[in-house]
């Protein structure tokens, strides 16, 4: 699920924090909002959708669409594009199906 | 309930955050609840750290944060805050960053949610790598993420030109621009010029995609995005004037990245769940809220002002928020200072301006229901319960032409993001196959609450 990221930072005096995602150790800018930081680490998928072959991922980054959701520090659901990533945040991917 | 009354705002960009700062200056206190980090709504959207972005934060939204923070002794900005409820009787319920949600009753309340974008869905929009037009500008302004492939960018409106020129500014591969619409006609040209500033800008934004060698597809749309697990191409379709597509798609431009967005939306879900009246108007979104003069709704104590309340861009937005500082008092019995008097008399003058240049906009722009003929029958629609547009037309077509109805059939619009991102197209296929007009099938509604909140954090409301 891990590929060359489709996106690079342009963030200038960049910070870094290091979060867990699905027990992965990963280092991400810090400022940046969990969505982003998983885009940019190549994380290009956040879990299968309920139609054969659909995968979710984020599409609008506001909070409306729902297809960033991920368990965030053991609570479900949570949009990562409205959260800002935290030192140590644990991060499930694969437990975030709908339903 | 303190003696003192207590307007609540929804939403902390221009428009509500310009409602507080007039009412703070009048002697009024309230409470500007929004569920960003950081105060400035869409356009003034900035990360965490200023200063960490490739975009520069607008200095009109610094501004305004700056302005916000002096006025913290009248002003309570709730930033992160969701609201997820709300009553007629003006009482809200507020999902905090963490911790238990509380309901909030307001005296007077002000609803400036903003807009949302409207998607259409096409074979293959649910591959990763295709985002909304918006949510591209999101990630490069709050998190200075950058497309590292190239991009292709398609929908309609000043938004697409804008983020185009945004992207060849910090060094994206913007491989084409395909626009729905075609170039602004002189009557269009006229009525932009209300405008001369926002005209000019998007000139410039022209100028640079031509500087860059960007080409520009015109009456065209990507009609189809092609990969097997990821991007790898889209397929260019001409349009007619309903802009369904005139044959099968023929140019293809490879590419890993895909912004689309085909205008924005007020966003009525919190006046949808109030219960205020709202009409349909496309040339301002589609279905908007009815307000009077005062831009109160037809709830009492209940305003709508913004892009939440009837598409009309930032200046309208901030206008709004001056005259509905005016309203509130003019309410609450208290004097107005000569000052916001004269301001909302200006804001009210300038109104012709922004309207004639928002018409102008739609005219050029606007959206066509034929777009929505661009999904074919097994591309999924609602993307939360992966319906396709097979399965609405179906359930449409056995005789729920009301599109509440028609979703509780076929469960789009049923999932998580209660439709906010397929209801435009749901809609449009409802009506389609139901052969009504799309207004005849009725305002999508929200349901509580308007996010799913957890269990745990669903304790003794209190205010
Ligand atoms: C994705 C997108 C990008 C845009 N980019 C631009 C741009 O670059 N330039 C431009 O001129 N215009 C842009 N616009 C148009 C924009 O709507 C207006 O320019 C302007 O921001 C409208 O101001 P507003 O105060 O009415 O709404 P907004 O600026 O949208 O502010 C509304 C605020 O309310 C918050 N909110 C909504 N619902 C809730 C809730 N239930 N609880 C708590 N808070 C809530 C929102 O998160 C937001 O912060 C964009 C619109 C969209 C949808
Ligand atoms: S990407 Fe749409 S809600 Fe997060």
């Amino acid at each position: 699920m891990s590929i060359a990221p489709a996106f690079r930072t342009a963030a200038t005096q960049a910070t870094f924090v290091d979060i867990t995602v699905d027990g992965r150790s990963l280092r991400v800018v810090a400022d940046s909002t969990l969505a982003a930081a998983l885009l940019a680490a190549g994380i290009d998928r956040f879990g299968p959708g309920l139609a054969p072959g659909q995968t979710m991922q984020p599409f609008c980054l506001m909070g409306t669409c729902f297809q960033c959701i991920a368990t965030i520090d053991g609570i479900a659901h949570q949009r990562t594009c409205r959260v800002v990533v935290r030192a140590g945040m644990d991060v499930r991917l694969a437990g975030a199906l709908p339903g | 309930m303190s003696a003192e009354p207590r307007v609540v705002i929804v939403g902390a960009g221009p428009a509500g955050a310009n409602a507080a700062l007039a009412l703070a200056a009048a002697g009024v206190r309230s409470i500007v609840i929004d569920d960003n980090p950081r105060a400035g709504g869409q356009i003034f959207r900035v990360g965490p750290n200023d200063a960490i972005g490739p975009v520069k934060p607008d200095p009109r939204g610094v501004r305004l944060r700056a302005r916000l923070a002096e006025r913290a002794d009248m002003i309570e900005h709730r930033a992160g805050h969701e609201v997820i409820g709300a009553t007629p009787e003006r009482r809200l319920t507020v999902a905090p960053p963490d911790g238990p949600v509380v309901s909030l009753d307001a005296d007077a309340l002000v609803i400036a949610t903003g807009a949302v974008e409207v998607s259409v869905p096409v074979p293959g929009w649910t591959l990763p790598g295709v985002f909304g037009l918006g949510g591209l500008q999101i990630l490069l302004k709050q998190s200075a993420l950058v497309p590292d492939r190239p991009v292709v960018l398609g929908g309609t409106g000043p938004l697409l030109y804008l983020v185009a020129a945004q992207m060849v500014k910090t060094g994206a591969r913007l491989a084409a621009v395909v626009d729905a619409a075609d170039w602004p006609s002189p009557r269009h040209l006229l009525g932009l010029a209300a405008m001369p500033k926002l005209l000019r800008q998007g000139i410039g934004h022209l100028l640079a995609l031509k500087r860059a060698g960007v080409p520009i597809h015109r009456r065209a749309a990507i009609a189809a995005i092609d990969g097997a697990d990821g991007v790898a191409a889209v397929r260019i379709a001409r349009l007619r004037p309903d802009w369904s597509a005139e044959s099968a798609p023929d140019a293809t431009i490879a590419c890993g990245i895909v912004g689309v967005g085909f205008g924005v939306r007020p966003n009525v879900e919190l006046t949808g769940l109030i219960g205020c009246a709202h009409l349909y108007d496309p040339a301002t979104g589609g279905w908007v809220v009815r307000r009077d003069e005062d831009l109160a709704t037809s709830i009492p104590g209940v305003y709508a002002i913004g892009d939440g309340a009837a598409i009309g861009g930032v200046e309208n937005a901030l206008a709004e928020g001056t005259i509905v500082a005016a309203s509130i008092l003019r309410r609450l019995g208290r004097p107005t200072p000569a000052g916001l008097v004269d301001r909302a008399t200006g804001a009210r003058r300038r109104k012709t301006r922004r309207t004639r240049f928002r018409a102008a906009i739609n005219g050029w722009s606007g959206l066509r229901d034929g777009i929505f003929t661009l999904a074919a029958f097994d591309t999924i629609v609602c993307r939360c319960e992966g319906v396709t547009r097979a399965a609405i037309e179906s359930a449409a077509a056995s005789g729920f032409d009301e599109l509440r109805a028609a979703k509780l059939h076929s469960r789009a619009g049923m999932g998580l993001c209660q439709g906010r991102v397929c209801g435009d197209a749901a809609a449009r296929i409802v009506a389609h196959a139901a052969g009504v007009a799309v207004e005849a099938a009725g305002m999508p509604r929200a349901r509580l609450p308007l996010r799913p909140v957890a269990f745990s954090n669903v304790a003794a409301p209190k205010s």
